[in-house]
């Protein structure tokens, strides 16, 4: 293909480019950029279950939490090495996806989406404030590896974890169970028809969303080196679900970018505000971030249902080896429970 | 080639009944299929077609009656594992998934035929990625079978109605079924198209020995592919016979055209 | 058993606002088939609204409320929630066209964020101060406990409420309203101004928000941004689900039942001692899980 050594040379750029962002973002910003990296992971953790499995699911905050948590204990109470207590945090957001996926047998659409509110709330009020497991108010700390100390080191494991969790979604989603996962989302039945086992995917989806969810928390407690319930409110979830959504569900490039964006916003708007004062109000800092957020995805379900992805369409599928085109029969990806179906 | 032997059931209904509400939707339904058999249900709208497909492939338990699949008796088995027992069916509104390519749907429809582990296949394991390339291979001789190569990597949103009841039959024919259970294949396609689909289900069973079973409202087209020929009225089994006994029954015709009509044309 | 009474009494005067808040989300979802998580703002941004009546429209000071202006300001407070309500259908939910359940359940809980937003901004993230329209409380008779004439006040709006929209589903309009959501298409064909019926919803549920949500603040004599959301919200879902989503009495009963488990569980947890956080998270947990499992349409809802 002669559009080969273009594209592999505008995604080497990228590639840089990312990788030269914690050389050259200011000291004090450093951790956004770790938060950044954070973000998308999770936001990749959500496309599963939402944009693959067409899964609701309103207290993914539970699961960064519990990952976080789990990590802090292992790391302080525990005092295992850092990579095993990544480990941990991984399976305990497995273990606790698969308890939500175990209900989502039973109950699905607009009712599983409340329990998941619910599940949320309980996680910030009951599950986080067991002091032996949680320390409380006090919170928890959570060492970083000591390989990894320096905040510009630290930023870096963040980056490239991310860079794992992509690849591991590519893999998924061009193999046997990321496209059994996806069959389900459109048609349970279809899908059954097929041979697919309808009840091991969808909880194989909410066990791989949880884990991924689970190594997120761990990174995002020794970001701060500190966990408190505090980190992990409804308002969180409901921020992991606009970026998924923005950016848009089903596509993961575009969910990663929509975690980014949603993980810098509230420092982009206080420098910009403190540097530039173009804002038409006088006050416009990071408080209005969610309103952003809001208003962003408010934008997209009413007039680009496809998000940030639907957007760059011709972009990403040429940078997927394909035309300088939008697929001209690719609909907005119908992130199942976000989708268009009734 | 086998022939036809409706002695030896692939597919045994046996006095099937099945209510919903106050509505006897299915009442005593007994059918049978033998290997290499084509078979054709009609009925007028609501006479419980679809209701009696739903029953087989495990989607509606019904309230009475067994069903056998090669003598086995599946009544109680999840829709999954008649699947992975050779029932492939087709879905009266178009069962495909939406965002795929054609192409993969009809590898993602081979999902039970795949032997190694989804961990190797995300690690890229070479026996896991040769397997890959098979399904790629086999949904490619599909395509191929059912004249819907020129559709390989077109995404299923955008293709007329038409085709994607092909491309359905394709994918199910993918997942490599002993019985094939259609759902009026021919809503929205022309008579041209319907005598070439004739044909293909011809082909189906003489070139891949399946059994076919066919609802279809076109009556000239079933009676024309089938072998034997059932009518439901009102849940109820109202006639059987071959195509010839069918087309000369007055209650058939009746149930049909309404009253005055004698034979159906 | 005093101890027992209190729960009840307390927790009949949460579930009252459950109910309140409860029945502006069943009266939208039996209009329009959508759970409308923005219905807590819909009685937190009116409280607003009539917290500055109070104050003299001082949005940031520390001036206190005017309590014999309360009932002016409740007036104002459910005029803003209608016109919000309307305003929410107009700008958001129509646009949005016809989506599955949970996409339009992910576009309110973005209306939510976005009004509790402006609160913060606007009002600054901190508690202010909020009159009750009667102060004090009286002895339940032969008993120590004292019942705040505040829960006599929900109960009695709750009840002047649930009057009103019962004989409002029995007159021509709100049959009317039940047929644009039982089958838009039929309904407009027989000359229901179906989009006008909608909007009417929406604003019936903004009015009734809007009370809930002075009440509310008045049960915790303080309004803070986000206040309905945070504290009614969750619950009342459960309730409305509880007493079977479409169901007017379902969401009053469910509000009640709420009120009452909730306080039971931190009464429980407190006397047996018990080392469990949040005990009413807890238990609403468990409520909604043990209804969906063992009964999906609700104890008063029909089944699907």
């Amino acid at each position: 293909m002669s559009a080969r050594l273009p594209r592999l040379a505008v995604l080497g750029l990228l590639l840089l480019l990312v990788l030269a962002i914690p050389q050259v973002v200011p000291g004090v910003y450093i951790n956004v950029v770790a938060r950044a990296a954070v973000y998308g992971i999770v936001a990749l953790s959500m496309n599963v279950l939402v944009g693959y499995a067409g899964q609701a699911s309103l207290g993914h905050a539970a699961f960064l939490g519990v990952g976080a948590f789990a990590s802090g204990y292992a790391l302080t109470e525990m005092g295992m090495p850092f990579g095993a207590a990544l480990a941990v945090a991984a399976l305990v957001g497995m273990a606790a996806a698969l308890v939500l996926g175990g209900v989502a047998l039973r109950v699905t659409g607009l009712y599983l989406a409340l329990v998941t509110i619910a599940f949320g709330l309980f996680a910030q009020e009951t599950l986080f404030n067991i002091r032996s497991l949680t320390g409380g108010g006090a919170g928890q700390p959570a060492a970083r590896p000591s390989l990894f100390q320096g905040d510009v080191a630290y930023t870096y494991l963040c980056v490239g974890v991310l860079f794992l969790v992509i690849l591991f979604d590519w893999r998924l989603t061009a193999t046997r169970p990321g496209r059994a996962i996806q069959a389900l989302r459109d048609d349970e039945r279809v899908a059954a028809s097929w041979g697919i086992d309808v009840t091991a995917h969808k909880l194989l989806a909410f066990v791989i969303s949880g884990g991924i969810a689970g190594i997120g928390g761990g990174l995002f407690a020794s970001i701060e080196q500190i966990v408190s319930k505090e980190d992990f409110g409804l308002s969180l979830s409901i921020t992991f679900l606009l970026m998924t959504v923005v950016g848009g569900a089903g596509n993961r490039w575009g969910v990663v970018q929509g975690g980014i964006l949603f993980a810098v916003l509230p420092t982009l708007l206080d420098r910009t505000h403190a540097n530039f004062h173009v804002f038409p109000f006088t006050e416009l800092t990071a408080t209005w971030e969610p309103a952003i957020g809001a208003v962003l995805l408010l934008l997209t379900l009413t007039m680009f249902p496809g998000g940030i992805a639907q957007q760059q369409g011709a972009l990403l599928s040429w940078l997927g080896g394909g035309p300088f085109t939008r697929d001209p029969d690719a609909h907005a990806p119908q992130g199942g429970g976000m989708g268009a179906r009734p | 080639m086998l022939a036809p032997d409706p002695a030896k059931p692939v597919l045994d209904i046996d006095s099937v009944s099945i209510r919903f509400g106050g509505v006897q939707a299915l009442a005593e339904v007994s059918l049978k299929i033998g290997e290499g058999e084509i078979v054709g249900i009609l009925g007028p709208n609501g006479a419980g077609k679809t209701t009696l497909f739903n029953c087989v492939s495990g989607f509606y338990a019904p309230n009475s009656g067994r069903v056998r699949l090669f003598g086995e008796d599946v009544t109680e088995m999840k829709p999954e594992d008649r699947a992975q027992r050779g029932l492939g069916r087709t879905f009266q509104l178009v069962g495909l998934v939406r965002s795929f390519t054609v192409l993969e749907n009809l590898v993602v429809a081979q999902h039970a035929s795949v032997r190694s582990s989804g961990l190797a296949a995300i690690v890229g394991a070479p026996g896991a990625r040769r397997e890959e390339r098979l399904l790629r291979e086999r949904a490619d001789d599909v395509l191929d079978f059912m004249g819907l190569t020129a559709f390989r990597d077109r995404r299923i949103g955008g293709l007329p109605y038409g085709t994607l009841k092909m491309v359905e039959v394709a994918a199910v024919l993918a997942t490599d079924p002993s019985i094939l259970m259609l759902d009026e294949p021919l809503a929205g396609a022309s008579g041209e198209e319907g005598n070439i689909f004739c044909d293909r289900v011809e082909q189906m069973r003489t070139e891949l020995g399946l059994s076919v079973i066919l609802i279809e409202h076109h009556v000239p087209l079933v009676l024309r592919s089938s072998d034997y020929v059932y009518v439901l009225n009102f849940g109820a089994l109202l006639a059987e016979g071959t195509p010839e006994q069918v087309r000369d029954n007055s209650e058939v015709a009746e149930a049909y055209m309404g009253e005055g009509a004698s034979t159906l044309a | 058993m005093e101890t027992w009474i209190e729960v009840v009494v307390f927790g009949l005067q949460r579930g009252a606002i459950f109910g309140l808040v409860g029945l502006g989300l069943a009266l939208v979802y039996k209009a329009t088939r959508i759970l409308n998580f923005a219905q807590g703002e819909l009685g937190t941004v009116p409280a607003f609204a009539a917290l500055m009546v109070m104050t003299g429209f001082e949005t940031v000071g520390d001036e206190v409320a005017d309590r014999g202006l309360l009932l002016p300001a409740t007036v104002v407070a459910v005029l803003v929630g209608a016109l919000l309500g309307v305003l929410l259908y107009v700008v958001v939910i129509r646009p949005l066209g016809k989506v599955s359940p949970v996409t339009s359940l992910v576009a309110t809980a973005g209306v939510a964020l976005l009004l509790t937003t402006i609160e913060i901004n606007v009002f600054e993230a901190r508690a202010r101060r909020f009159p009750r329209p009667v102060n004090g409380g009286f002895d339940l008779p032969g008993t120590d406990v004292i019942v705040d004439w505040h829960t006599v006040v929900i109960l009695a709006a709750l009840a002047g409420v649930a009057l009103a929209l019962a004989a409002f589903f029995r007159s021509a309009p709100g049959v009317a309203l039940l047929a644009t959501a039982e089958d838009p298409f039929a309904a407009e064909l027989q000359g229901v101004p179906v989009e006008r019926m909608r909007a009417l919803a929406w604003g019936a549920a903004g009015a009734l928000g809007a009370l809930a949500g002075v009440l509310g603040a008045g049960v915790f004599e303080s309004l803070t941004p986000g206040l309905v959301t945070s504290t009614f919200m969750i619950p009342a879902f459960t309730g409305v689900v509880l007493g079977g989503i479409t169901s007017m009495v379902g969401a009053v009963v469910g509000g009640f039942a709420l009120g009452i488990v909730s306080q039971a569980a931190i009464q429980i947890v407190t006397t047996y001692e018990l080392d469990v956080p949040g005990p009413p998270q807890l238990a609403v947990l468990v409520v909604l899980l043990a209804v969906l499992l063992m009964r999906p349409q609700g104890l008063l809802g029909r089944s699907a």
